[in-house]
């Protein structure tokens, strides 16, 4: 069926029938005699359409609650009902709990602290950043309540406050413009912040006594949405959870933000309103917590004819779930060539040979695709390229030591996926490794800086383990999240006794376990006890080594972070965008493209038993993975939900193995013998195997968020252009070009085909054909130029460069 | 549809208004003349780490088992002495100015080369963009040379774009201190001439032009750019030209000194005069590293190739008329311990080192900052590295309180917060 066909048939925005009713927040809960809870009610209609309808419903609460406005469900007794909502004759009932008053006190930590943070105050670029704005530096989004406290009342020799005149206290005086403010007006002068304030100072500026209920859970609804046309709305509300069992209704205390508000703005209170197409997230936050809502922008109402895509596993279910809510239609199926190439590529790290091109080429058998990926699942070469990415990745070979850790790590890599160790199994090893690096390879996990510290450890770990970035927390509070100084050193601690000796003599590296040591806290100078990651203290027994009990916990199938992180890293292997991105940056500011896939891929992953192999095999074998990279109307501008293949630069090792297979000229790496494949060279930082691979962005490990340049230079490029390795590949003598050329029965159409299969994986066009013979003449010298000329534009062109 | 991702969208924000960016638009870009626009910089980068006490800041009053086996001499400015194996420095000394009271935290080679090439100490999770990567992308090439080079070469990535676009990086000029130097892939191979390399190209446009329909994210458009930008520095004289050091006197050569560093500011010179904002020159990475047997090797080598490459530098630019806006700064990333280990060496020192800097402004005859009798801590005016890049960028008419998003998303400055440009280098 045509796209423009399919355009013409997008639904005229009648509104459909209602079919379902929802209430958020599901259960209703507040305090009686309090402010209540406001509530949304959202129908979805027939088309899978939602949209809020609180004002237009029919709202009931019994006796024991009223509603306001229809809008706001408060009660003065407590007590347990029903919240009913009716509406287009559909209704829905949401339990009501009307919980005993709460002590009705000021208090600095849940009153007074979140103003500044919802009037803009404490943010990165303010008053909340590291170094504070102007001498005064509050807590993060109110992440440090103590630290707000101090700020306000006793820095600055307690400028800031004044007792005995209240009003005139700078911290009101400041926000509310009556005294010069590089951030202009916060709030007025008798607004309800202000009074607030005011009340607070009046009482004397105390602190909360001790046993304060402190704000456990902020939750927004509704949990996700999506926005048909610019200029809609929808009201979101927030809803806290104390530690002491109370709740609040956060919904004009919290401070919402647009991921990118060009897509949809929010203003104070909740009330956003699309903009434009594309996605983004609200972010709510106050008192260090933060929740997003995924927000879909679309044009116009779910097409009525979209076509039926044919799913070939639970990936495709939810791939094209999504791309349906966002009006995007798949790619066609890619064609067999470019299968061909991409699959290949992907597991061979080569492609394919013109015999093995021709073979399946011309295969008629339906089931062929999978057929071939099973078949390539079990090439040596698949455990080659594995090792690259886990070397990329893991970083090794980054030191001194360079080829002797990071050969030996390389082939530790290898070893596993050859046998197909489980990468939960392969992981706990990693963490409790030990040993001298040139030999056992597994030991250079923790060799990834010039000395092993516990810090780096941690960053290491979190980082490539659990997709988690506590680094900012090393020297400050986290910016978008929740992670402390406490967390990243309670961390650290892990890994205090993981050490570097050389042992024996020079250049024996090794990683061995300290009989002691300890992680200092920089604040208190006092040693710290290891601490998981959101998680209970664990200290370490003598006898024992802690770094077990880790390794467990990370690898636990009810760890939340491991499954994802690996499923994320591993997905943009093959798909070239993790669902995550960076892939090392999950947070709750940063949600997922598809949050139902990536759980669904987690899932998978740990009912397999942690099998790469198998994974890999749901991945190739999915539509997703086969859709054709060429784009349509509809999909063009995505390019975060996979609705077609993303075309991408190769990696430097297949591009030059790709070019020797072709010539049959070996390109030569440093210290290897001639005829070693780029892939598997260990990767190096110090001395790159050759120029090609150095200005095509093989890594310098150093950083820890590794992951291949593939971006293009002017020296990329001049190499490409003039550069030895491509002219050595074209000129040099007894290649399979001279073969070819001396081969009095080969025509030059064919030997024009064999190119053009070898490296491209697919026949020439007519045009091409005739581009490419028009130089060839008769004389020896002459022709081999001409087909010269020829491979150096096949190996200069985008489509020998990128996968596609 | 757009994406998510907080740091890909800041990208977006700060970084892909360049993305695009053709040569062309460059030049226009740049037909708007700022002010520092004209200045250039030539950095003899002394990797490894240059001995104050036995150079810049001798104390021949320090304790005898720290003190210098070289002696001082007079310079050109009355009271100021500087080693006796820097003679030809010393006669030039009403020329440029010498800090000796620079001083920092990181006596570790790679850290603190990061530190003085960026002005940011680094993590082990960020790379910060190298002070020529900046100027490279805040003011463009001048014409087809690139606006960053390196000689020989990027001595790692701390000499590097960092988080910012590759197309930052360092362009590298490769040793001119060798027989038949040429920049690597400039020429055509032998054998193919420029109407052969067309005939290649018009094949190469056929096929991605047929290519394009697979391409959603303007990849090949972006690649194509370079290809132009590679294809115009190939077949530019003037750039050709540029690197054609042989075409300078055998006399001026042997004044520079047949070393890399000497003909590397040769070079740099070179480059500067067709266009090159900023040039980095060093003897290969850590090569002043001097652990052991350091008098011997510096009296012999490191500063009589330093007197001769630094000299030369200055007089040949005065003579081309080119001081006045160019910044020549001479400076290691830390200096070396007063005392002196059990393999006659000094160790890594970051507490108090020196800094020479002249041209482009910066006052001649001037000693800035003391330190104390051994050489070993600063007792007077001391100067911080942010402060130091800060000069540079303000020199250059670059704001140095610009902020950059990191990739951690952090807003960093272009010089570490609360830098200023240095008073005393202005005249």
């Amino acid at each position: 069926m045509s796209i423009l066909f399919l355009l013409a048939l997008w639904a005229s925005g009648a509104e459909a029938r209602t079919v379902e009713l929802k209430i958020y927040p599901p259960e209703v809960r507040f305090h009686a005699g309090s402010a209540g809870q406001k509530i949304l009610v959202v129908a979805t209609d027939e088309e899978g359409v939602s949209r809020e309808v609180t004002a237009a419903a029919t709202l009931s609460a019994g006796a024991l609650a009223q509603v306001e406005g229809n809008r706001v469900v408060k009660g003065a007794l407590a007590g347990t009902g029903k919240l009913r909502a009716t509406f287009d004759g559909v209704s829905a009932e949401a339990p009501v709990e009307v919980l005993k008053p709460r002590a009705n006190e000021l208090s600095f930590i849940n009153d007074i602290v979140p103003i500044f943070t919802r009037a803009d105050c404490a943010n990165s670029n303010c008053h909340g950043s590291v170094r504070g704005q102007k001498g005064f530096k509050l807590s993060l989004f109110g992440s440090d309540p103590d630290v707000d406290y101090d700020a306000i009342t006793r820095k600055a020799d307690g400028k800031r406050i004044d007792k005995a005149n209240p009003a005139n206290s700078l911290v009101l005086r400041k926000p509310a413009f009556q005294e010069p403010h590089g951030g202009g007006q916060r709030f007025k002068v008798g607004s309800d912040d202000y009074n607030l304030i005011l009340d607070w100072l009046k009482r004397g500026a105390p602190y909360d006594a001790a046993g304060q209920a402190r704000l456990r859970t902020l939750t927004v609804y509704p949990p996700d949405w999506r926005m048909i046309g610019a200029g809609t709305q929808v009201q979101l509300i927030a809803v806290g959870e104390y530690n002491d069992g109370s709740v609040r209704d956060l919904t004009n205390a919290v401070a919402f933000s647009s991921n990118i508000g060009a897509i949809a703005s929010v203003k104070p209170g909740g009330l956003v309103t699309a903009e434009q197409a594309g996605e983004t997230a609200i972010m709510a936050r106050t008192l260090g917590r933060a929740a997003a809502v995924p927000l879909i922008v679309v044009k116009d109402r779910p097409m009525k004819n979209y076509p039926q895509v044919t799913e070939n596993n639970f990936i495709d279910k939810h791939v094209f779930a999504k791309l349906r809510r966002t009006n995007v239609i798949p790619s066609e199926l890619s064609t067999d060539e470019e299968f061909l190439r991409r699959v290949y590529m992907d597991t061979v790290g080569m492609a394919p040979t013109m015999e093995e091109a021709r073979a399946f080429l011309g295969a008629k058998d339906a089931g062929k695709r999978a057929k071939l990926i099973d078949q390539l699942l079990e090439r040596p070469e698949r455990a080659d390229i594995w090792s690259m990415r886990f070397s990329d990745m893991y970083r090794a070979g980054y030191n001194e030591a360079g080829q002797k850790g990071g050969g030996a790590y390389g082939r530790w890599f290898r070893d596993q996926v050859r046998k197909d160790v489980p990468y939960d199994v392969m992981v706990r090893n990693m963490l409790v490794s030990q040993g001298r690096h040139d030999f056992e390879g597994i030991s250079n996990f923790y060799f990834v800086s010039r000395e092993i510290t516990p810090e780096e450890s941690g960053v290491n770990v979190s980082q490539l383990l659990l997709g988690l970035q506590i680094e900012c927390a090393r020297c400050h509070n986290h910016p978008f999240e929740k992670w402390k100084q406490d967390d990243f050193y309670g961390f650290a601690a892990f890994f205090a006794r993981v050490s570097r000796k050389d042992m024996y003599l020079n250049n024996h590296n090794g990683t061995y376990l300290k009989e002691s040591g300890e992680v200092l806290h920089p604040k208190t100078n006092k040693p710290v006890t290891p601490k998981y990651l959101d998680g209970d203290f664990e200290p370490e027994t003598p006898g024992t080594d802690v770094r077990e009990k880790l390794a467990k916990w990370v690898t636990s199938p009810q760890n939340p972070y491991f499954a994802k992180a690996t499923v994320n890293r591993i997905w943009k292997f093959f798909m070239g965008r993790g669902i995550v991105e960076q892939v090392d940056d999950f947070r709750v500011t940063n949600p997922p493209s598809n949050a139902a896939l990536l759980d669904a891929l987690a899932q998978e992953f740990a009912a397999g038993g942690y099998s790469l192999k198998r994974l890999e095999r749901a991945i190739l074998n999915s539509r997703t993975y086969q859709l054709s990279s060429v784009p349509n109307e509809t999909n063009r501008a995505d390019q975060v939900n996979y609705s077609h293949f993303l075309v991408r630069r190769l990696m430097a090792e297949q591009l030059v193995d790709t070019m020797a297979q072709v010539t049959g000229v070996p390109v030569k790496m440093a210290t290897q013998p001639l005829g070693k494949r780029a892939m598997t060279v260990p990767v190096l930082n110090f001395g790159k195997p050759n120029y090609m691979m150095k200005v095509f962005g093989r890594n310098d490990l150093r950083e820890v968020i590794c992951e291949r340049d593939t971006k293009p230079s002017v020296a990329q490029v001049m190499h490409l252009v003039s550069g030895d390795t491509i002219q050595q590949q074209i000129t040099a003598k007894d290649g399979r070009l001279d073969a070819w050329l001396k081969d009095s029965r080969m025509t030059n159409r064919q030997i024009v085909e064999n190119i053009y299969l070898s490296a491209l994986t697919r026949m020439p066009g007519e045009d091409e054909m005739n581009a490419a013979l028009a130089g060839v003449s008769g004389d020896a010298a002459t022709r081999r130029q001409a087909f010269e000329d020829l491979l150096w534009m096949v190996f200069n062109s985008k489509e020998f460069l990128f996968h596609h | 549809m757009q994406n998510f991702d907080r740091r890909a969208f800041i990208k977006v924000g700060s970084i892909a208004a360049f993305q695009w960016l053709t040569l062309g638009d460059a030049l226009k870009a740049q037909a708007e003349t700022k002010k520092g626009d004209d200045v250039s910089v030539i950095h003899l980068f002394l990797t490894g780490g240059m001995s104050q006490m036995d150079t810049f800041d001798p104390k021949p009053a320090s304790k005898p088992e720290f003190r210098s086996k070289f002696s001082p001499i007079a310079t050109s400015v009355a009271g100021v002495k500087v080693s006796e194996h820097l003679p030809r420095s010393a006669k030039l000394a009403h020329k440029y100015t010498i800090i000796r009271s620079m001083t920092h935290k990181t006596p570790v080679h790679v850290p603190a080369c990061g530190l003085i090439l960026s002005g940011h100490l680094p993590l082990s999770s960020i790379t910060h963009p190298a002070v020529g990567s900046v100027v490279a992308k805040e003011l463009g090439p001048r014409n087809e040379l690139p606006a960053f080079v390196s000689v020989p070469g990027s001595t790692g990535y701390w000499e590097s774009a960092g988080y910012l676009e590759p197309r930052f990086n360092p362009f590298d000029a490769g040793n001119p201190n060798v027989a038949k130097y040429q920049v690597r892939d400039l020429e055509l191979p032998l054998g193919v001439d420029w109407a052969r390399m067309d005939r290649r190209r018009s094949l190469l446009k056929l096929a991605d032009d047929k290519f394009r329909r697979y391409d959603s994210q303007n990849l090949i458009e972006n690649m194509n750019s370079y290809y132009q930008t590679a294809f115009g520095l190939m077949q530019s004289e003037r750039a050709k030209k540029a690197f054609l050091i042989g075409e300078e006197s055998e006399k001026l050569r042997d004044h520079y000194g047949r070393t890399s560093l000497g003909q590397g500011a040769l070079l740099a010179r070179r480059l500067v005069q067709a266009g090159v904002r900023y040039v980095t020159i060093t003897r290969g990475f850590n090569t002043w590293d001097h652990h052991a047997n350091i008098f011997p090797s510096l009296s012999e080598t490191f500063l009589p190739e330093l007197d001769m490459a630094f000299t030369a530098l200055l007089e040949d630019l005065e003579a081309h008329g080119m001081l006045q806006k160019t910044l020549v700064i001479v400076t290691g990333e830390f200096g070396r311990t007063p005392e002196i280990n059990n393999q006659a060496g000094r160790d890594h020192w970051a507490n108090a080192f020196s800094m020479v800097m002249a041209g482009a402004g910066v006052p001649g005859g001037q000693v800035w900052g003391e330190t104390d009798e051994n050489g070993a801590y600063v007792t007077k005016d001391p100067v911080e590295i942010p402060d130091f890049t800060a000069t540079i960028f303000d020199k250059l008419g670059i704001n140095y309180k610009k902020e950059y998003v990191n990739p951690l998303g952090r807003p960093t400055k272009l010089s570490a917060d609360g830098a200023k440009p240095l008073a005393f280098l202005y005249s």
